[in-house]
């Protein structure tokens, strides 16, 4: 019975809140009759956000997506499905598919034409890059078009035979007249894919020959590419396709390109789309509506619960990562999320006091399940279902004026991976 | 981004361009500036890009691409903000 009596289902008079019409079977009543409204949260949700799933539920009743999440990004944003292909979102709309919600920061593609503008098979390159002009070493469009993915491509090939009596780097220069915003590091992505191909070696670099892709043989191939190099600021940025052809040796290699992006950080973002300029994909700020109001009609004042799941597809980022931040401003807040040491990390804070647990470093990427109890005296965070940290300190739990998800209540920190789902209920003691 | 609303702000450092932000935003449901966890301040990066240093263009050989000349500080700071909605106190700024 004391589970009941804390149940938010229960308005104080004792009334189950859920229409009669449709009693939740996790009480021990039937199934629902219409499976369309069957049950799919945990006992005791208050809140669900199924993402991957497309359906939420506000206090055992199904929402809209604008009932419980509100965002604000004035730039479009892409994001992946579960099958690969990219979808493009316009200003202020989420970006949800099968894999889940992406809360992306923000991010600035310095290659300024990855949309081919300008380019014609058999003819001109895209405007803005440059090509080497090699005797007997010419580089040609060869196709265009929009891939699997959902993104367009190039096809760009090499033919000929160094002729020249030295060494040559035939080249295509995706950034010509770019220099380095930051002193720091820049990641240079793309998907190159080998065609057909003659002769191995080099594919792509940025800059330096320390920072490249060299194929291991002429197999036809694809190569999601990542280079990361260190800038200083206004230092040029040569961000190109180049093959490297000895004396008497013969080229005839086909690649397709896609996904040009060079950006600061050593993370690489979803593809930002350039059409002549760098492009910026502004952050998203994805907060729950009324979540002041919500909050204290679901009793979350006296503590609060849940379950997340998250696919996490990298661990060596020295960046917090949140799934939540919950409270007013930075000294009266709780978060989850990832820390710039890959533990998971529950802080909770009242005028700057009060715990924070971390469990032991996540030894891989992947999909994880993590649930979490933030009350006083008996906090936890649970991965994949077992205990990883938990404490008995008491404390004050903070106002929660503001429910940000996927990110820091100031904009930076975003998870930028997808969170599939996002569960709330009140604690248990 | 073509509709929604674009400006372009200078002044002649961070600070100042916080401060343009920042009495812009008065009277205003959301503001342009936030406080970050570390007490300090920062614009917000869902309508606003992070500010950044004005340089000059850079020069590069024709033939090599090598760079001839970097970029050098002009001295100004930018921001570009793109709203839903008009903003007449941005417009200003920006001297739209």
């Amino acid at each position: 019975m004391s589970y009941i009596l804390r149940s938010a289902g229960f308005a104080p008079g004792g009334s189950p809140s859920w229409p009669l019409s449709r009693p939740p079977s996790w009480r021990g009543f039937s199934p629902a009759a219409d499976a369309s409204v069957a049950m799919w949260w945990q006992p005791g949700d208050v809140l669900a956000l199924d993402f991957a799933g497309g359906r939420y539920m506000r206090e055992e009743e199904t929402a809209s997506l604008a009932a419980v999440l509100s965002t604000s990004r004035t730039s479009p944003a892409t994001w992946l499905t579960d099958a690969g292909v990219h979808s493009i979102f316009g200003p202020n709309v989420p970006a949800i598919t099968d894999r889940g919600l992406y809360a992306g920061g923000q991010a600035t593609n310095y290659v300024p034409n990855n949309s081919y503008a300008g380019a014609v098979v058999g003819g001109s390159f895209p405007a803005g890059w440059t090509v080497s002009v090699i005797p007997g070493l010419p580089w040609s469009v060869a196709g265009l078009g929009t891939g699997v993915d959902g993104l367009p491509y190039i096809d760009v090939r090499i033919s000929g035979t160094n002729t020249t009596g030295t060494t040559q780097f035939p080249q295509v220069n995706f950034t010509s007249g770019s220099t380095s915003p930051v002193s720091g590091n820049m990641i240079a992505s793309a998907r190159f894919e080998v065609l057909s191909a003659t002769l191995a070696g080099r594919i792509a670099e940025l800059n330096s020959d320390a920072t490249a892709l060299n194929i291991p043989n002429t197999d036809p191939a694809v190569y999601d590419v990542k280079l990361v190099r260190a800038f200083t600021v206004g230092e040029g940025m040569t961000y190109r396709l180049v093959s490297q052809v000895n004396v008497g040796v013969s080229i005839n290699n086909l690649y397709r390109i896609s996904r040009l992006q060079l950006e600061t950080g050593s993370f690489a973002s979803p593809p930002i789309v350039t059409a002549g300029a760098p492009a910026t994909r502004l952050a998203d700020s994805l907060t729950i509506p009324d979540f002041a109001a919500k909050a204290a009609a679901f009793g979350f004042g006296g503590g609060f619960a849940g379950e997340a799941t998250v696919d996490l597809s990298r661990l060596s980022e020295t960046a917090y990562r949140l799934l939540f931040d919950f409270g007013t401003d930075a000294p009266n807040r709780a978060y989850l999320g990832i820390a710039s040491n890959n533990t998971v990390e529950l802080s909770v804070k009242a005028a700057s006091a009060g715990p924070v647990l971390n469990t032991a470093v996540l030894g891989s990427t992947g999909q994880y399940t993590l649930e979490w109890q933030v009350l006083s005296g008996n906090s936890f965070i649970k991965v994949n279902g077992n205990v990883a940290a938990s404490s008995s300190a008491t404390f004050t739990i903070p106002s929660l004026t503001t429910g940000y998800i996927g990110h820091s209540r100031s904009g930076g920190a975003h998870l930028n991976d997808p969170l599939r789902e996002l569960h709330l209920r009140g604690a248990k003691a | 981004m073509s509709d929604v609303h674009h400006y372009t702000i200078r002044a002649e450092s961070r600070a100042a361009l916080i401060a343009v932000l920042e009495s812009a935003q008065a009277g205003k449901a959301l503001p342009f500036v936030v406080e970050d966890e570390n007490g300090g301040v920062e614009v917000d990066a869902s309508r606003i890009r992070y500010p950044y240093e004005e340089m000059t263009a850079a020069t590069f050989d024709r033939e090599t691409g090598e760079l001839v000349a970097p970029p050098v500080a002009i001295g100004d700071w930018l921001c570009e903000v793109w709203l839903v909605e008009a903003d007449a106190e941005l417009a200003a700024a920006a001297g739209v």
